[in-house]
């Protein structure tokens, strides 16, 4: 099984770029889900104080719950939207694969469309299953490019962006 | 006829690669005959590339010139055999060890596997037998004795841990990168190999056994804080004893060794060792939450909620499955202390 990602040129030159393991990839979740709570936190606290200003001056607009679907409709953008940001805006690579140094990018080595990115992160819950990414876990470990279910559907992989050549 | 490779002038070949790569058929028709006109290695590769375009004239050029060059002897790239694997592999960080361990895996993923499975059968057998245990009720009584339970730990750990040593630990050496440590795979003698792992593995074997039979005893007899202060004890004092290496350099020498090998210094080792212990116990966590949750969505739920044996059953099976990470983790680690070029 190879460890690298080979990419072919139009003029059918190759290069080959590593791939990135199961364990670095975990750190790097660990990474982001630890910002994202620390931002949620932070808008939680945003939103508490925002709805209870609201609720003193606007009774009737408050009961008709529009804040509360407001504040999940920002908790669920947050939650999927981190990494699509991310992955759009900063060339694949989130703040926790930014730390270690791994970039999401398509097989043929672009960068990660829209359609893409979104696909790769909402196949986060089919990766969850049964319970803590198992499947996901597993289809790291079977699959010849190390693809999550997500990156499978979405042709992505995920690689090292740092070559270290050897002493 | 034959075409000479000093006609091959690089500026016709790279207007060919632009026309190729143009929308217009027209450029891209006159391009790919230019390109039957060059001919040779450099024709044939990108000629390959073009078998299965979709413009029927440029895909019947392209197949035709790789046959002209068939006939010359030529070869594509893809048919050579397939390259020798790198022998050198760079490792900066924890993380990228514990990477390293799994690419290992991988090369031989279908081995390890099934040899690990076999020679863990005496742990699914005994999961079997926790899990049977709702259906017969005597069965509950005859498991929920500790003794028996912390006698059966003791023989496996330390008269069929050697096998599982000799057969996951072969298999996982004959996917390492570097040649020689597959070569030695190759020539392995298990029996010859037994004894001597068994003598290198008794002190390490009987700790374990001690901290895993300290673990049931105190589940059965004492209170739950004890429980939990076992099973800290047991993460962190058998990640220690991971420092331990006489039985990986046995199999990475496969020879006989009297001494008692220890990884270069203590204190060095103790952190490695701290974050192994870490990692054991989330990757200890994920295998038993998702063995509980597939339990639960496939309609057992009862067994989730079973008597309290059933979570030695869940323990069991997912040591079953991470063993061979760890063996494949301790050998790889000593593999690198053996030979300080590789660090």
């Amino acid at each position: 099984m190879p460890q690298e990602l080979v990419i072919h040129t139009p003029e059918n030159a190759e290069i080959r770029v590593p791939l990135a393991g199961m364990f670095s990839r975990a750190a790097a979740f660990v990474h982001d889900v630890l910002l994202q709570m620390t931002i949620l936190v932070f808008v939680h606290i945003g939103f508490v104080f925002f709805v209870e200003n609201f609720r003193m001056n606007h009774r009737g607009l408050y009961s008709s719950q529009l804040f509360q679907g407001l504040h999940m409709m920002v908790l669920f953008a947050l939650v999927f939207g981190y990494y699509t940001y991310y992955e759009l805006f900063a060339d694949g690579q989130t703040p926790g694969k930014k730390a270690y140094n791994l970039r999401v990018v398509t097989l043929s080595g672009q960068r990660v469309g829209l359609f893409s990115s979104l696909l790769r992160n909402f196949l986060r819950i089919a990766d969850f299953m049964p319970f803590m990414f198992m499947a996901g876990l597993l289809s790291t470990l079977i699959t010849d490019r190390h693809q999550r279910i997500g990156d499978l559907f979405a042709g992505t992989v995920v690689i090292i962006t740092e070559e270290v050549l050897p002493k | 006829m034959t075409v000479e490779l000093t006609d091959n002038s690089d500026a016709r070949f790279v207007a060919c690669l632009d026309n190729l790569e143009s929308s217009e058929v027209s450029r891209r028709r006159q391009a790919i005959a230019t390109l039957e006109q060059i001919g040779g290695v450099r024709a044939l590769q990108v000629a390959a590339a073009l078998t299965g375009d979709a413009d029927q004239i440029v895909a019947s050029s392209a197949r035709r010139i790789c046959s002209e060059a068939g006939k010359k002897g030529l070869v594509q790239r893809s048919f050579l055999k397939t390259q020798a694997l790198p022998q050198t592999v760079a490792i900066k960080s924890f993380m990228q060890l514990l990477d390293e361990v799994v690419f290992i895996m991988r090369r031989n993923l279908a081995e390890v596997v099934r040899d690990s499975f076999l020679f863990s059968i005496p742990k699914f057998s005994l999961v079997t037998l926790f899990f049977l245990c709702p259906f017969y009720e005597p069965l509950l009584e005859i498991v929920s004795q500790p003794w028996l339970i912390c006698l059966l730990i003791f023989i496996y750990e330390i008269f069929w841990r050697p096998l599982v040593w000799v057969s996951t630990g072969n298999a996982f050496l004959a996917g390492f990168p570097d040649n020689s440590v597959r070569r030695q795979s190759r020539q392995f003698s298990g029996r010859k190999l037994y004894r001597p792992l068994l003598r290198a593995g008794l002190v390490e074997a009987v700790l374990y056994a001690l901290i895993l039979s300290s673990v049931f005893w105190w589940h059965f007899n004492l209170n739950s804080i004890g429980a939990l202060l076992g099973v800290l004890g047991f993460f962190w004092l058998a990640a220690w004893l991971h420092s331990s290496s006489s039985v990986p350099v046995i199999l990475l020498r496969n020879k006989d060794s009297e001494e008692v090998v220890w990884l270069s210094g203590y204190s060095r080792n103790f952190w490695v060792s701290i974050k192994l212990g870490a990692t054991l116990a989330v990757l200890y966590f994920v295998v038993l939450s998702s063995i509980a949750s597939l339990m639960w969505l496939l309609g057992f739920a009862e067994w989730i909620n079973g008597p309290i044996v059933f979570i030695f059953g869940y323990f069991i099976a997912a040591d079953a499955l991470i063993d061979p990470f760890v063996i494949g983790y301790r050998l790889l680690l000593t593999r690198l202390s053996m030979d300080p070029r590789l660090l």
